[in-house]
């Protein structure tokens, strides 16, 4: 148990935190702003995965593969919020029924398109090797991933709290009515956050092809996750998102490590633990609960 | 009473299910019925007391696994097992229950999911005592040795199956219509009125939780020794999504809606298989279907169809309202305690009450003494404080500083529904009245607390002659009484801020705390309302919050004047709106 | 307000969400079309549902003899390829024999268990009570198998487990109702672990299986002949299930302390393995090691990274052998490619059916008939002979199996040696 070891377990709790902040982060700006809990949302980030790996397969190119699965997953996420989004609004229960009911007629349906083999994307050339950060050999496509993550989570913390657009979607999370009478189209903003946030769990399913492969099951292995860290989070808030994509990927990793006889409940335990002592999640307001 | 016969006669019909069906059919109802049963528990959870939870499958294996365990390992007769199986959920319940409670929504979503997951992993990871992912087979059926039947044949379990899901259906229509039953509809709508009314609101959501544990365990441990089986599988996410999907299917607080679903969900999955392999499809399909059509589930439909049918009309509430009486009625002096005290010492009293929000301060070192009978005032510009001083009389509130006392009695650390208790009521500044209720039922709500039996788990709420009495003693003395019958929804906002004094002073008020009553009421409703106070008894302590100062200088002969937090006049109502510093301040912001 | 505004569905937007679903609904039905033309019948003019016995026969002539098979796999969810592969193993063997076996019909009913027991459980009493199968083939996991060999032997209708491996069906309390012509588990774990030690000369191990009575199973056979053979195991791994990250297990095992590393997942969960101890330094200098299951489907997934694994398993596609090279072009004619383990693994189930059922004969529909018929099979398949002990379990021919890097790049299984005879509890 050195410092290697430990070394090694961070950086692979901070590989899967990446990953489930690319899926988390939409999740909770939807959520916080249009008060919607989209169940389909693992299902957006499997489309994302499955359409790269056709590209791939087809171009062999991995920027494609990414492109096409953020635009794909993109896609259907404008179309389900115009076609939905109206029944949505309200009522909690109504809306795990609906969306749950597409997530798993998405689940079911890719299941007749792709067919169930599983299968796995080969990451960009450049970062096909390992590389050896303070005498651990690592995967540099993981290292990628990583700083990926963390550079995705500046540029949303800036547009978020720096730019026009940033501040009217906050408007219109603090307070639909007066954004609207202040003359934001929150149509559009709803329809342009929706998208955003299923474009991201798409590159997600994209970016998560060389490590976690894409399946179907997938989806719904990656919703739990998502719920858990928004929850954990705090429930809306960005940065609630990443802390709680972080921590929950490096309680994972460090508790497993440490106590692999009982990883069946390294994840969910802490989970129990930190919502019985802060209700509201880490970043989250009283006034969400 | 219709209701319970409704409920044998359909009991009395599936019965004749063996003569009419084979054994195909008499199995899958077997496990559709124990289905149709936990998504009815956890509409008492999800449904009732709106607390959606993802986890609840845990309870109906963990039962399950108690029995099974009970059974095969240490040779339990399998009567005593099921005991042990329900008595070992129960536990768990009661242990994590008032943990869970305090969460709601998504939160509450997630600490259930969590929950489930933990108890999976523990089936699963324990294989030498639980058998793993295989489960546990070989569980053995109880006898019924007394009628001779040893439950082994298919109609005979299903008889069984059925008597026990009545049973337990007949309990929870039962419960739901008790007391309590009715407490959790209204803290579902409002748990701050139902606190304010003097329910203990979170023993009240751990009960819920609790007893649809126990339900969920009594059709756990039924599905056990159905399939003689125990996996896994019976405490997955999955099978609990499936319940909430019932749940939400058939209506969420609709006693039947979910029964069915959860029934109908299950037989029709396992007949859909053999028709098509795109079945997962072909439900989530009809899950979207649901909602965009009959978004409130099956329990509309007759409403919905009804309304198709005959294009009713809601009837509108002003065609029945009377001409007001013109003499003002006599208040029931024996239902109003009132304070008779009469003592020399504050009815109620704050001592350097502060409170901080953030960096926020709202009330600074305040001061506040109401003497019995009187009609004390508290006024003060938006913002000066006001409600922020009822939310810490009240309990909503703790205080960064100071203390409050009931005729002497340190309240300050007790919670908002045993405040009540001491005579010490309060009314909402926004109507939060339940508007599926009616009138006659919102008062009941609070009546049943005048008459303490609120926590009557057993008897009809809406048939408790005392609190129904008092009730609508209560609505014939403020004149309200032509509204009895009306739902909320349907009632006008001035009868609804009327209706509102009403429900405060059901649960006997000796102190009670009106927040700005008058407020966005016309002239006229302005002073309808004034008229019911001062009909009110003279010794009922009364605290007003007004901003309208016409209102206060008739009602109060002594005020208290807020500004930015401070306490900047008090006295008898004369001197003070003569003070130059109040009319300065009040009159000036205005 | 609020309230109201949401309640109101615009019609527009409730245009939009009836016209997605109907689109779904088609997609669905579209779905369901290609699912099933991915295995066309070897036949035009042979339906899947062979007539009825009344329909097909003259009026005067006695009714030919009806066997009806029900066949359980999970055609959806996470492991919905094992199931479709199995099915269309089986559906190929049928096809092949246009549903004849001696001039007794063969019917064949397909059910979705979606890999869980209740589902499986509901499924198998439609099978046998409404659709009144003679017969129950299938079954993928594990778990699913308890509780149905429990319902097969209350039942009393012969079940033959095709896949799943738990030990209690054919242990020594196995009902008399229920056989399996798939290994059971630690049966090709037992030579494996043996030919690791002795053959390979590799005896230092570490063990990586998913922690749950299967992965046990599995890893406590191989653990018992490889330490048999001299071998030392340093250090037992066990992810929970479903985990798709290694490291924190992988990085607890010093590469420089072990030969071997013995596996034992599936699917998706195996190739990151693959993955992970590729890129941990771990392959190629420590040798893989694990049972057939952990290639299925995902071989071509793997790639390179799967090179020198080493296997024990009940197939491989490169056997040179009269049945396998017939097996091959069937499904080369009707599908296409070259089939996984689980096809053959359907296959070999049809035609263990189809055996016993010609030598039932005219007792086809007495189940004890053709239970003894069942516990009498001998014959070759495309994996080789089989035959069934006296708890049912079949005897087969396991094959360690080295993966090698192929003329065209592709990664391809190539036999080692043919172990014959292998039962559930082999020694060397």
């Amino acid at each position: 148990m050195d410092f290697r070891f430990w070394l090694f377990q961070v950086m692979n709790g901070l590989t899967t935190g990446a990953l489930l902040f690319f899926v988390a982060s939409g999740f909770t700006v939807v959520f916080g702003l249009m008060r919607i809990l989209n169940l389909a949302h693992g299902g957006l980030f499997l489309l994302g995965g499955l359409v790269g790996w056709s590209v791939q397969q087809a171009t062999g190119d991995f920027t494609l593969a990414l492109l096409a699965g953020g635009l794909a997953a993109g896609a259907l996420g404008l179309l389900l919020e115009q076609a939905f989004t109206r029944s949505l609004m309200g009522d909690p229960l109504n809306q795990v029924l609906l969306t749950l009911g597409i997530a798993f007629i998405l689940n079911n349906g890719y299941l007749a398109i792709w067919g169930g083999t599983p299968r796995s994307l080969a990451p960009p050339q450049v970062f096909s090797a390992s590389v050896s950060v303070l005498g651990v050999t690592y995967p540099s496509y993981r290292l990628f991933l990583i700083a990926l993550s963390l550079a995705a989570g500046a540029a949303l913390w800036l547009f978020w709290e720096r730019s026009r657009l940033g501040a009217m979607i906050r408007a219109c999370v603090d307070d639909r009515a007066m954004a609207a009478a202040m003359g934001i189209r929150v149509d559009l903003v709803f329809a342009g956050v929706f998208t955003v946030g299923a474009v991201l769990a798409g590159l997600a399913g994209v970016l998560g092809g060389p490590v976690v492969g894409t399946f179907i099951g997938l989806d719904f292995d990656v919703l739990l996750l998502a719920v858990v860290v928004i929850v954990v989070g705090g429930i809306g808030s960005l940065s609630g998102a990443f802390v709680g994509s972080m921590l929950v990927g490096l309680v994972d990793a460090l508790a497993k490590a440490s106590f692999p006889q009982v990883s069946y409940f390294t994840l969910f335990a802490p989970v129990i633990l930190i919502l019985l002592l802060r209700p509201q999640g880490l970043f989250g307001r009283e006034s969400d609960q | 009473m219709r209701r319970e016969a409704l409920i044998l006669l359909a009991g009395a019909a599936l019965a004749a299910l063996p003569w009419a069906a084979g054994t195909y059919w008499v199995g899958l109802m077997t496990q559709a019925l124990i289905f149709g049963a936990f998504a009815l528990s956890l509409d008492i959870l999800a449904g009732f007391t709106s607390l959606p939870s993802i986890g609840h499958a845990a309870f109906f294996g963990l039962a399950g696994y108690g029995a099974a365990l009970a059974v095969t390992r240490w040779g339990i007769d399998p009567w005593a097992a099921a005991a042990i199986g329900i008595l070992f959920s129960v536990l768990v319940a009661l242990a994590f229950g008032p943990l869970a409670v305090r969460l709601r929504g998504l939160a509450f979503l997630t600490v259930t999911l969590a929950f489930a997951q933990v108890a999976w992993g523990l089936a699963t990871r324990w294989t030498s005592f639980t058998g793993g992912e295989n489960g546990i087979p070989s569980v053995t059926r109880p006898s019924l040795a007394l009628l001779g039947w040893d439950l082994t044949g298919p109609s005979e379990f299903y008889w069984f199956t059925l008597f026990w899901v009545v049973l337990l259906t007949l309990l929870i229509h039962r419960f739901a219509n008790s007391a309590v039953g009715m407490s959790l509809l209204g803290i579902r709508e409002s748990d701050r009125r139902m606190a304010a009314l003097g329910y203990n609101v979170q023993a009240r959501r751990t009960i819920a939780f609790v007893l649809a544990a126990a339900a969920g365990a009594v059709v756990g441990v039924l599905s056990a020794y159905y399939n003689k089986f125990i996996g896994p599988g019976s405490l997955d996410w999955r099978l609990s999504a499936q319940m909430l999907l019932s749940v939400i299917i058939g209506g969420a607080g609709s006693l039947w809606g979910p029964f069915i679903a959860g029934t109908g969900l299950h037989v029709l999955k396992t007949n859909l298989i053999g028709e098509t392999e795109r079945w997962v499809m072909v439900l989530g399909i009809l899950y979207v279907v649901t909602v965009v059509l009959i978004p409130k589930g099956l329990a509309s439909l007759p409403r919905i169809v009804r309304a198709k049918l005959w294009r009713q009309q809601p009837k509108s509430p002003a065609e029945k309202k009377p001409p007001r009486p013109a003499a003002p009625i006599r208040i029931h002096s024996d239902y109003i305690m009132g304070d008779r005290s009469r003592s020399e010492e504050p009815a109620l009293e704050a001592r350097g009450i502060s409170v901080h929000f953030g960096g926020l301060q709202a009330l600074q070192r305040v001061d506040l003494k109401v003497m019995p009978g009187t009609r004390h005032g508290i006024l003060g510009p938006n913002g000066a404080g006001k409600t922020t001083l009822f939310n810490v009389l009240t309990g909503f509130v703790k205080p960064s500083e100071g203390r409050v006392f009931v005729h002497g009695v340190d309240i300050t650390a007790l919670p908002t529904h045993k405040r009540v208790g001491l005579g010490l009521v309060r009314t909402l500044q926004i109507t939060t009245l339940f508007p599926e209720l009616t009138a006659m039922e919102n008062v009941l709500i609070g009546t049943l607390v005048g008459v303490g039996h609120h926590r009557n788990l057993w008897r009809r709420a809406r048939s408790d002659r005392q609190a129904c009495q008092a009730a609508l003693g209560l609505l014939h003395d403020l004149g309200l009484e032509y509204l009895a019958e009306t739902k909320v929804a349907e009632i006008g906002y001035g009868e609804q801020r009327q209706l509102e004094i009403a429900v405060a002073l059901a649960p006997r008020p000796r102190l009670l705390l009106l927040d700005e009553p008058t407020a966005g009421l016309s002239a006229a409703e302005t002073r309808s309302v004034l008229e019911l106070l001062q009909r009110l008894p003279q010794d009922l302590t009364l605290v007003i919050i007004e901003h309208d100062l016409e209102v206060v200088f008739e009602i109060a002969d002594h005020l208290t004047v807020l500004h930015y937090g401070e306490r900047i006049a008090d006295g008898p109502s004369e001197v003070v709106r003569r003070d130059p510093v109040v009319r300065e301040v009040y009159i000036g912001s205005r | 307000m609020r309230n109201q505004s949401n309640s109101t569905i615009s019609t527009g937007g409730r245009l939009l969400s009836l016209l997605l679903i109907a689109a779904f609904a088609l997609s669905a039905c579209g779905g369901a079309a290609t699912a099933t033309s991915e295995v066309p019948t070897a036949a035009p003019a042979q339906p899947t549902e062979a007539p009825t016995a009344e329909s097909a026969a003259p009026a005067t002539a006695a009714p030919a003899p009806t066997i009806k098979i029900g066949v359980l796999n999970p055609t959806s969810g996470n492991f919905a390829i094992f199931g479709d592969q199995v099915n269309s193993g089986i559906k190929l063997y049928f096809d092949s024999i246009d549903y004849q076996v001696d001039g007794t019909q063969v019917e064949v009913i397909y059910a979705d268990t979606a890999f869980d027991p209740q589902q499986a459980l509901e499924q198998a009493r439609r099978l046998v009570e409404q659709e009144k199968v003679d017969l129950l083939m299938g079954l993928v996991n594990s778990a699913v198998s308890v509780p149905l060999a429990q319902y097969a032997d209350e039942a009393k209708v012969p079940l033959l487990i095709t896949v799943a491996g738990a030990r209690a069906p054919t242990g020594p309390d196995r009902s008399p109702y229920v056989f399996r012509s798939g290994a059971a588990n630690g049966q090709e774990d037992r030579p494996l672990g043996w030919y690791v030690a002795s053959k390979l000369g590799l005896t230092r191990a570490a063990t990586f299986a998913w922690d749950f009575l299967a992965g046990e199973e599995h890893a406590n056979d191989f653990i018992d002949t490889f330490t048999a053979a001299g071998g030392t195991v340093v250090s037992q791994q066990k992810p929970p299930l479903g985990t798709s990250d290694y490291g924190p297990f992988i990085s607890k095992v010093d590469p420089a302390d072990i030969d071997v590393a013995y596996a034992f997942f599936a699917g998706p969960a195996a190739i990151s393995f693959v993955q992970q101890m590729r890129q941990f330094g771990f392959t190629p200098d420590v040798t893989l090691a694990a049972p057939g299951f952990f290639t299925a489907g995902v071989l071509e997934a793997m790639g390179t990274d799967a090179e020198g694994l080493i296997q024990a398993a009940e197939y491989a596609p490169v056997l040179d052998t009269a049945e396998n090279r017939l097996f091959l072009e069937r499904y080369d004619a009707s599908i296409g490619g070259e089939p996984g383990v689980y096809v053959e693994e359907g296959y070999l189930g049809a035609m263990v059916v189809a055996q016993a059922v010609a030598a039932a004969g005219d007792a086809v529909g007495d189940t004890e008939a053709l239970l003894q018929a069942l516990a009498s099979v001998d014959f070759d398949g495309p994996s080789g002979r089989i035959t069934f002990d006296d708890n049912g379990q079949s005897v087969r021919t396991i094959y360690i199996i080295r993966v090698v890097q192929g003329d065209d790049g592709k990664v391809v299984q190539q036999v080692l040696e043919a172990i014959p005879d292998v039962s559930q509890d082999w020694t060397p």
